[in-house]
């Protein structure tokens, strides 16, 4: 059995995705603090029902290794935008704020925990339904 | 893997402030150098200006240095007419280096650096984290 072919579990896989694509956006802004007219850019809001929506369609699988996967890998990448408020702009153009980025990466970090931790509690149950509460979890 | 991208990004952010602080330093070292002869011209300060720049072989957009360039702005002008430079009218030029200026660009650029470190520390956990999830 494939465990990335259960539900639950591509769904963390994607959510964690999209966690690690936001820290490498946040991370390009901060190196970008001082770079005169760049404008931060932040992931479109993960939806947990679009997720679940692209989850239920329908995709051609690949029964050869020859077989091509299309442009978009597994889970797809994020769409990028532009921050349409930013917070405030320098005289030089640049609208990173660092506090603001920093806010945000925190958030991505304790998300990226929160999903960790509901992976490890799902191969937690997984391995208590195999093997019954002898194990203990 | 991502998270490898996301810490490229900061490394190159660390090292650009890095450059900044090597040309603040060059302005702070030179505050006070004049020229030697009456005609010359005393130090001018140095600018450094950054641009977004993207890594292709990691699809990243990474910050490098733009340009290293020269401040403009007029010298400052001192009354002593024993300083060895000075002119007919006993007025000696002195760099455009404020080192109060200095300072504040030396802080901000301490400050983005301690960002772009952070930033490194946050992708280096969850990278960690993932890792951990091996030994369960």
């Amino acid at each position: 059995m494939d465990l990335g072919n259960m539900g639950l579990f591509k769904l963390l896989s994607r959510r964690m995705d999209w966690l690690t694509q936001r820290q490498e956006t946040l991370s390009q802004n901060i190196a970008n603090a001082d770079t005169p007219d760049y404008k931060p850019n932040d992931l479109k809001p993960f939806n947990f029902r679009d997720a679940l929506a692209d989850a239920r369609r329908l995709k051609p699988s690949t029964t050869s290794t020859t077989h091509l996967t299309g442009t978009l890998g597994p889970g797809g990448i994020a769409k990028e935008q532009r921050q349409r408020d930013p917070y405030e702009t320098a005289p030089d153009g640049n609208a990173v704020v660092l506090e603001e980025q920093m806010l945000k990466q925190s958030q991505t970090s304790n998300d990226y925990q929160t999903m960790i931790n509901l992976y490890r509690k799902q191969v937690g149950m997984i391995k208590m339904a195999i093997r019954g509460n002898s194990g203990g979890m | 893997m991502d998270l490898y991208k996301s810490m490229a990004a900061s490394a190159a952010g660390m090292k650009a402030q890095g450059a900044r602080l090597k040309v603040i330093s060059e302005n702070l070292a030179n505050a006070n150098t004049t020229a030697e002869t009456p005609g010359d011209l005393p130090y001018r300060r140095k600018t450094i200006t950054f641009a977004n720049e993207l890594d292709r072989k990691l699809g990243v957009e990474t910050v490098k240095v733009a340009k290293i360039g020269v401040d403009k702005s007029d010298f400052e002008r001192r009354y002593d007419p024993s300083h060895p430079s000075a002119d007919a009218d006993g007025y000696v030029l002195l760099p455009n280096v404020s080192t109060l200026v200095e300072a504040m660009d030396m802080r901000e650029a301490q400050r983005t650096y301690e960002a772009n470190l952070s930033a490194i520390d946050t992708a280096r956990q969850m990278l960690t984290r993932t890792l951990e999830l091996l030994r369960t």
